[in-house]
């Protein structure tokens, strides 16, 4: 799956989740969406890892500062790597 | 009798011993264990998952064990507390940090749990702030209390921060209001109440240990220049 492809499915995440639209760029992070708090946090990251099919490490979660980073991740987990 | 009272920072070693403080600290004056209301948990599940997370070995949150300070008699632990600055480890924050231990090592059913509790939990929710010392979990064994043992190690918890970030100005503590003890405590180190939450749910205690949250903060440069 493409990075943009990913993109794609954890925008409709976020959607799910925040029931609106949010912008999917490499920069966003927790603190730019209203309502992205610890709690929400965990659901969303249950939510992605159900999604793709995969199980993120601790010390991986612990270095996402931005969605560039998530994107980064998933396609890692999803090529195997 | 004069005890020969030593502290150090906690250790891997000290995962259980902090896990009893973080149990009592947590419970306060009240008979609630968030972990075991919030999650369905056991005491000994609470207490496993306590450890779990402990000896994950996290740095920047309430939950790692690097942390912590121990008060202890001939490397017996007899009492400890937790504290750190804020966003110090590659900028993430502690809320962030516990959450991913919490969903981690309970999973998602506990997150599915968690969330029946999602407006109760978030009406509580007092950010911390980037850049600041926070303090959490101070518990000194009831047959060593009143020998000064909790002042010397909020001055050592302080110490180890300021070493840390030298530039701290700012001391935060999240509490429940039945804290008295440790609100007084707080009090003669400087920090005064600055922010209350009183929830709006009346079965909040059913799940936590009170229906008010309090913050309370000490500004360390004024404290140093007179002016508070």
């Amino acid at each position: 799956m493409e990075r943009a492809d990913i993109a794609i499915e954890i925008g409709k995440i976020l959607h799910s989740v925040f029931k609106k639209e949010i912008e999917i760029h490499d920069n966003l992070s927790a603190k730019d969406v209203e309502g992205w708090d610890s709690l929400t946090h965990m659901v969303i990251i249950t939510k992605i890892e159900d999604h793709f099919s995969v199980k993120f490490k601790l010390r991986d979660l612990n270095k996402l500062n931005n969605m560039g980073n998530l994107l980064d991740l998933v396609k890692a987990k999803i090529d195997g790597n | 009798m004069n005890l020969d009272i030593q502290y150090r920072p906690a250790t891997i070693a000290d995962s259980e011993f902090l896990c009893d403080v973080i149990i009592a600290a947590e419970m306060g004056m009240s008979d609630k264990l968030s972990y075991c209301t919030l999650f369905s948990l056991s005491l000994d599940g609470a207490r496993k998952a306590i450890i779990s997370m402990l000896q994950e070995e996290i740095d920047g949150c309430e939950l790692s064990v690097s942390s912590f300070t121990i008060a202890h008699i001939d490397g017996q632990p007899i009492g400890a507390l937790g504290g750190w600055v804020e966003g110090h480890y590659e900028g993430q924050s502690s809320q962030m940090l516990k959450s991913n231990l919490i969903g981690y090592t309970l999973g998602k059913s506990a997150i599915e749990k968690l969330q029946e509790h999602a407006q109760m939990l978030k009406e509580f929710y007092i950010p911390r702030e980037t850049g600041c010392m926070q303090i959490e979990y101070l518990y000194v064994k009831p047959e060593y209390t009143g020998r000064r043992i909790e002042v010397e190690l909020m001055q050592q918890v302080e110490d180890r921060c300021k070493a840390m970030a030298p530039e701290l100005t700012t001391g935060q503590a999240q509490l429940f209001r039945n804290s008295i003890w440790s609100i007084k405590l707080l009090m003669k180190f400087g920090y005064s109440i600055t922010r209350s939450i009183k929830s709006t749910f009346p079965d909040v205690t059913n799940y936590i240990a009170h229906n008010e949250k309090v913050l309370m903060e000490k500004n360390f440069t004024q404290l140093e220049n007179g002016t508070r």
